[in-house]
């Protein structure tokens, strides 16, 4: 039976690995750090697998576990990300991961939304959840939901055309 | 930028991902501490019960009567998990060719389980459905040992009903017959092969496989229920020697295919 539910979750893990490590990038904005925390929400879905599985889709309590280890990240100050006076000196387009500067441009831009407030953008906008499962995951009311998806847009409308100016991150 | 475009920026950030670093080996192996107290302890539990109530049972009612309804041994048991604990409606059922069938219902909070053990020794625990439904066991015909169990409690008073097989259904050989005894347990971090049928998620998976062991065949162990949707498979290799044993499972509407153990060289 152990062997059982292991194949079961090897098997959900297959073809979940891929977007939970994308939502997890959007989240935090590093896919080293992404890997972590989805191999992290993973273990922990493990753990709980039996239960979990035989209640239906493991999906929604995945995302919910990834989505508090980002949020638990980015509010710890010690990980927090420093937040420098001047650019860097390196070009966009020599760092890891980035393909052209629009791409990272994104990523800058994001990484100034309030962290709570991307949590919805990223939930409503790239995993498509609905406001009601968006407010369950974070576990909050739909209305907050509705208002945090509002400044997100807002503030990442800003970031994007002005990275600079840009409202800075609150915990 | 409305919310198409934020889509579209969401797409173009994560088009070009770096390689996946999640080691599944550590996710099964640290899933497994997390949960290993908790089962342990429930484990525990039950087995400090079913000897309690097996004891008292072989001392007050040697030759326990199964109870025939309509003169015909039941080929379903309705098992129900209520505050009061866990009823059945018959002390006996006669297994089908998938299984022993077990109609489930429950008023328990949710988070709770029913667990099961056969006589073998081998069993487990399912969460308990908030509505009736049907699930079908692997346990041989001797006995099968039903308990409920409350979410963060020991399992309750159990129940044993016995598994009859009046049509011969039960194919008692074992993987040891087969010529696949003795293996160790295999540590699979691959990707399990999927399939509609069990017999393509088997075949799915043989290109992996056949990475390390070419000239692999598969065939169907003939042990256990011949129509169960949870089956075992041998995979051979080229000179005919059984290398491990495969088990696929039903995965939702598909099935998952994933090697299980080695046999003995």
């Amino acid at each position: 039976m152990a062997k059982q539910s292991d194949a079961d979750f090897l098997g959900w893990v297959s073809t979940s690995r891929d977007g939970l490590r994308k939502t997890a990038f959007l989240l935090c904005g590093d896919w080293f750090l992404a890997d972590d925390l989805v191999q992290d929400a993973l273990t922990r879905l493990f753990a709980v697998w039996g239960r979990v599985s035989g209640s239906g889709d493991p999906a929604p309590y995945a995302r919910k576990i990834l989505v508090n280890l980002c949020l638990d990240h980015r509010r710890r100050p010690s990980r927090r990300e420093v937040l420098h006076a001047e650019l860097p000196d390196r070009r966009a387009a020599e760092q890891p991961n980035s393909v052209d500067g629009d791409r990272d441009g994104l990523m800058t831009a994001l990484k100034q939304v309030p962290v709570g407030q991307r949590a919805v953008l990223v939930l409503r906008y790239w995993d498509d959840q609905s406001i009601e499962q968006t407010a369950q995951i974070l576990g909050t009311s739909p209305s907050t939901v509705r208002s945090q998806a509002s400044r997100g847009l807002d503030a990442l409308r800003a970031a994007m055309s002005d990275p600079m100016t840009a409202p800075k991150e609150a915990p | 930028m409305n919310e198409t475009e934020v889509r579209d920026l969401f797409a173009s950030s994560v088009a070009h991902p770096a390689t996946d670093g999640i080691d599944t080996d550590a996710v099964l192996r640290d899933g497994r501490r997390r949960r290993r107290v908790r089962t342990a302890a429930a484990i525990g539990s039950v087995s400090a019960v079913v000897v309690l109530v097996a004891s008292l049972a072989v001392v007050a009612r040697p030759h326990q009567t199964v109870n025939v309804v309509g003169g015909v041994v039941l080929a379903s048991v309705a098992v129900s998990c209520d505050p009061g604990g866990v009823t059945v409606s018959s002390d006996s059922v006669s297994a089908t060719s998938a299984g022993v069938v077990v109609s489930v219902s429950s008023t328990l909070p949710a988070g709770s389980y029913l667990t099961y053990r056969w006589s073998t020794g081998a069993g487990g625990g399912e969460p308990l459905p908030t509505t009736p439904a049907t699930w079908t066991l692997l346990a041989p015909p001797g006995t099968l040992t039903l308990a409920c169990q409350l979410p963060n409690a020991s399992p309750g008073t159990p129940r044993t009903i016995t598994v009859t097989d009046p049509g011969n259904v039960w194919r008692s050989d074992t993987l040891a017959d087969l010529g696949c005894g003795g293996g160790g347990s295999l540590s699979w971090g691959g990707p399990p092969g999927t399939g509609s049928t069990p017999a393509a998620a088997v075949q799915a998976l043989v290109p992996t496989l056949s990475v390390d062991r070419p000239g692999l065949t598969v065939a169907r162990a003939a042990i256990g229920y011949p129509d169960a949707t949870t089956q075992t498979w041998i995979a051979s290799a080229g000179d005919g020697k059984p290398y491990m044993s495969i088990v696929a499972s039903p995965d939702g509407s598909r099935y998952t295919a994933a090697p299980d153990t080695l046999c003995a060289s």
